[in-house]
This record gives structure tokens, C-alpha cells and sequence, in this order.
């Protein structure tokens, strides 16, 4: 069943959702537990464009693109360091390049997500309703 | 003079002055308040850049993260460096606000404040045949 943040979600944020993830997989190995999508949020910005669209032939032309979305993500790590926060930074700057649409990455350690400054507050609500990736 | 370019240089004294804020701030360790002052020397470094192209801008510094990767990194007008310090930073702040300050580790602000100030200084470089006319 698909949830109420992927229901909202567009070609171009699959697609960067996607590319992120795929990337982080790669370059983590290891050191990544899970990605989860937290919020989606729509901006006040004009449609960007998305490099990676399907481009088609048909004289009918394409529907204009949706404006451009945030798109918050868990990425929960079983370690935190500074390679791992670069490979975090450089596959959010990729895919928001690539695609037009702002991933924007909230990394934890598991035991980060344990502490009850997170679990007691709004952060924690949130991680209770978030979703897998696309 | 236009006023945008005001709004550009003033943007850019802005960004000076809370990277330097974040370095005093890191040298005595304090390093939730020196990645918070890297942010907004990150953030004001943006939007002055955006203001100087006369590009729109904005209040909500997603969409100056959008607008900054269009319009700056997008045109090659500055390295990709400075793109990925935009975002490090923007991360920085938000991982502290929603966890707290332990996800701030020494190794990781000075990185972030360096990557802010190799950002700030492509700005100055760029920028400066724009803004030096400005009064």
C-alpha cells in the first residue's frame, strides 16, 4: 500500500529519490541501514528542469513540468564519519543537479534516533511515519 | 546604482561576518554555534551571488539551494565546491535542530567551515568586478 508522502510524490522526485539512493548504496556499502522519505514539501520556485525526463517524439507537446519539491530523507547509518558524511553531501548534490528537485538528507546513527531528545519530540513523530523509498 | 547589487554586497559583508563568527566559534569549540554561523555565511554567500545575476531569490533557503544550483552552479560560474558546501551546510543545521548536537563532531564542522570558506571566497573573486563599483 502506498503511503500518503509517495502518493504526492512526482516523476522527477521518484527519479531523484532514486538516483540518491542508488548512489548512497554504492558509495556507503556497509555503513547505510535504511533510507526512509520523511516529508515532501512543494516549493515557490518555477519547474526546474529535469535533465533526465524521457524525451518523446510526439508532435502533442509535454504537460509542463510540476514546480520543484524538497524532498527530506532518512538515512540512518551504522556509523558516522566524515567520509560518510561526504558521500551523503555529494549524492544529494547530484541528484538535486540532475533532477531539479532538493534532496535534502537527514543523517543518524541509530543510536542518534534512540536519544530521547528524538524520540520525545516532533523529529520523532515524524521517523513513526516515514516511508521507503520509491 | 541598482539596488540589487546593494543587496548583493550587502549580502556579502553578511557572509564575511559569520564566517568569521564560525571560525572564532570553532577555535573555542563551540561547535553547534560555529556550524549554525557557517550556515548563514553559506546561505548569505547564495543569495548575494543570486542578487548579483539579478536572478529571484528567496527567504526559504531550500529554494536558495534550488536557485543557487540552477543559476550559479549550473552556469559554471563557480566551482562545484561551493554547491556541496551550500548543501553540507544546509544538512549541518538540520541534523542539529531535529538530533541535537551530536551529530556536530569537531572533524566535521572544520570541514564544513573550510568548504564555507572556499565558497565565500569564489563569491568575493566572482563577484568583485560587480561589486567594487557599487557606492
Amino acid at each position: 500500500m502506498v503511503g500518503a508522502l509517495r502518493k504526492v510524490l512526482k516523476g522527477r522526485d521518484v527519479r531523484a529519490l532514486r538516483a540518491f539512493g542508488e548512489q548512497l548504496e554504492a558509495s556507503l556499502g556497509g555503513a547505510l541501514s535504511r533510507l526512509a522519505l520523511l516529508e515532501v514539501r512543494r516549493l515557490e520556485l518555477e519547474p526546474l528542469p529535469d535533465h533526465t525526463a524521457e524525451a518523446t517524439s510526439s508532435s502533442v507537446p509535454p504537460p509542463p513540468p510540476p514546480p520543484p519539491t524538497e524532498l527530506v530523507v532518512l538515512v540512518e547509518l551504522t556509523r558516522r564519519d566524515v567520509l560518510a558524511d561526504a558521500a551523503i553531501d555529494q549524492a544529494a548534490f547530484e541528484a538535486s543537479r540532475k533532477h531539479g528537485a532538493l534532496l535534502s538528507p537527514v543523517a543518524a546513527t541509530e543510536r542518534e534516533l534512540r536519544s530521547p531528545e528524538v524520540t520525545a519530540g516532533a523529529f520523532g513523530q515524524r521517523l513513526a511515519n516515514a516511508e521507503p523509498l520509491p | 546604482m541598482s539596488e540589487t547589487l546593494r543587496l548583493a554586497r550587502t549580502l556579502l559583508w553578511r557572509a564575511q561576518e559569520a564566517l568569521e563568527d564560525a571560525t572564532l566559534l570553532l577555535e573555542q569549540n563551540r561547535l553547534p554555534g560555529a556550524a549554525l554561523r557557517a550556515r548563514e555565511a553559506a546561505v548569505a554567500a547564495a543569495r548575494s551571488h543570486l542578487a548579483a545575476l539579478e536572478q529571484p531569490t528567496s527567504e526559504d533557503e531550500a529554494e536558495i539551494a534550488l536557485l543557487y544550483l540552477q543559476h550559479v552552479i549550473g552556469t559554471e560560474q563557480v566551482s562545484e565546491a561551493c554547491g556541496l558546501a551550500l548543501l553540507a551546510a544546509l544538512r549541518a543545521a538540520r541534523e542539529e535542530r531535529v538530533l541535537g548536537r551530536e551529530p556536530l563532531y569537531r572533524a566535521r564542522v572544520e570541514a564544513l567551515r573550510n568548504a564555507v570558506a572556499q565558497l565565500l571566497t569564489e563569491t568575493e573573486i566572482v563577484l568583485a568586478p560587480r561589486l567594487d563599483a557599487v557606492e
